[in-house]
């Protein structure tokens, strides 16, 4: 028996719960196929059968940013913090997310178009977006003096916990009060 | 004021402000009335301007705006037909501000799934990045506070001759040391003591941590009280 047939006695599912378990970034479907072999029909079905096993345990299996990744559920946040070498980060400052609300959903975008939103000069709170790799520029506007365009990455998506860009809160009726 | 001048960079811009001011006292978006706003946003400029905060060119640009509107509001536009709906002065601001607060409230809502998010460890490693200091709270509400900490301070005149003015220094460690010996939260008006100097040094010194995420503002719920917070940092 070679390795290849002993690959194939071994269930799908268990092997997408460990390369789930171990990577360090949300895996495509598409990965997984090429991981695998299997076909993404195949695979939606044990993934959906491994987040059923899940349901009311301290970890779950979320599609975001594109993959699906395992986390810890929020309320074990304060003992998860605990066991972490490193002491997470700040959040993002109120500006930061506003521009990225604009970038989202008016992708690309150039500076100009989201400081005629904003109202006020945006270009130290795209610098930091881009160095935080939350936008990334995406050509040039065909406009004089070519400005750089703006769309927001995959990893965006991961740090607000959305699926895909139609992910997204939908942006109808403004908000009052607060 | 000179010697404690710090420039600390307001990331907020006039739309915010005026937002907060139509928010605050509960206005219509569509009918604001600009004399009294204009009087309110203009009233907020100069205490931005009398605490050296480096306030964005555009404020004074929308504080032009403004006064341009309030001066054609004035003129009589009998002639105008009613069905022409841009012939309101007011119609350019009102459909900025509109625009700016849809981007607002979904910036609220990304937020609150940030927050989510972060409660939520990944497996095989945190790929996070750190940095980067959230205010939680609008300047402007810590700005209205101050005015009426402000209001309520002592006159100028009573500072002692001869003795050494507050510096930034002493005032962050002040703070620091508040929010340490609370072991939690402080009340934003049990900071401000002492004379009118002392307590705009120790304001500058609150937003100076602010900046640097030593602590955050929360304010849960409109006119309740305002509360620092020491982040982890400190404690």
């Amino acid at each position: 028996m070679n390795a290849d047939d002993e690959r194939q006695d071994l269930p799908l599912k268990n092997v997408v719960e460990a390369v789930l378990f171990v990577a360090p970034d949300p895996l495509p479907l598409k990965k997984l196929a090429a991981l695998t072999g299997a076909s993404p029909d195949e695979l939606r079905t044990v993934i959906g059968e491994l987040q059923g096993e899940y349901a009311g345990r301290g970890v779950e299996l979320a599609y975001v940013g594109g993959g699906y990744r395992f986390y810890s559920r929020p309320e074990y946040a304060p003992w998860a913090k605990q066991v972490l070498p490193i002491e997470r980060g700040p959040r993002l400052s109120r500006a930061a997310v506003e521009t990225l609300a604009i970038v989202a959903y008016r992708q690309p975008l150039t500076r100009v178009a989201v400081e005629e939103v904003r109202g006020v000069n945006s270009d130290a709170v795209l610098k930091t977006l881009l160095d935080k790799k939350l936008i990334i520029t995406d050509g040039r506007e065909d406009a004089p003096g070519r400005p750089f365009r703006y769309r927001t990455t995959k990893k965006f998506l991961q740090h607000f916990g959305l699926a895909a860009l139609n992910d997204l809160p939908s942006l109808e009726e403004p908000e009052t009060g607060g | 004021m000179t010697d404690y001048r710090v420039r600390l960079p307001v990331y907020e811009g006039p739309l915010d402000l005026l937002l907060f001011l139509i928010q605050e006292d509960e206005l219509d978006i569509y009918d604001i009335p600009i004399a009294r706003v204009t009087e309110q946003y203009i009233a907020y400029l100069e205490l931005m301007q009398e605490l050296d905060l480096a306030v964005a060119g555009e404020f004074f640009v929308m504080a032009a705006t403004l006064m341009e509107i309030k001066s054609a509001m004035l003129l009589p536009r009998g002639d105008v037909p009613k069905a022409e709906g841009l012939e309101d002065p007011r119609a350019l601001l009102v459909a900025q501000l509109l625009e700016y607060q849809r981007f607002k409230g979904a910036a609220g809502e990304l937020a609150a799934r940030e927050a989510e998010q972060s409660s939520k460890y990944p497996a095989g490693g945190d790929g996070r990045f750190s940095g980067g200091a959230a205010s939680g709270e609008s300047i402007f509400i810590l700005l209205d506070a101050f005015r009426g900490v402000l209001a309520r301070a002592p006159e100028a005149r009573d500072v002692v001759p001869g003795l050494r003015g507050p510096t930034i220094e002493d005032r962050l460690a002040y703070v620091r040391r508040r929010l340490k010996d609370a072991g939690g939260r402080v009340r934003f008006d049990a900071l401000f003591e002492g004379p009118r100097i002392v307590i705009i040094v120790t304001f500058l010194a609150l937003l100076e941590l602010l900046r640097a995420g030593e602590c955050r503002v929360r304010q849960d719920r409109t006119f309740d009280e305002i509360w620092i917070y020491p982040t982890l940092a400190l404690v």
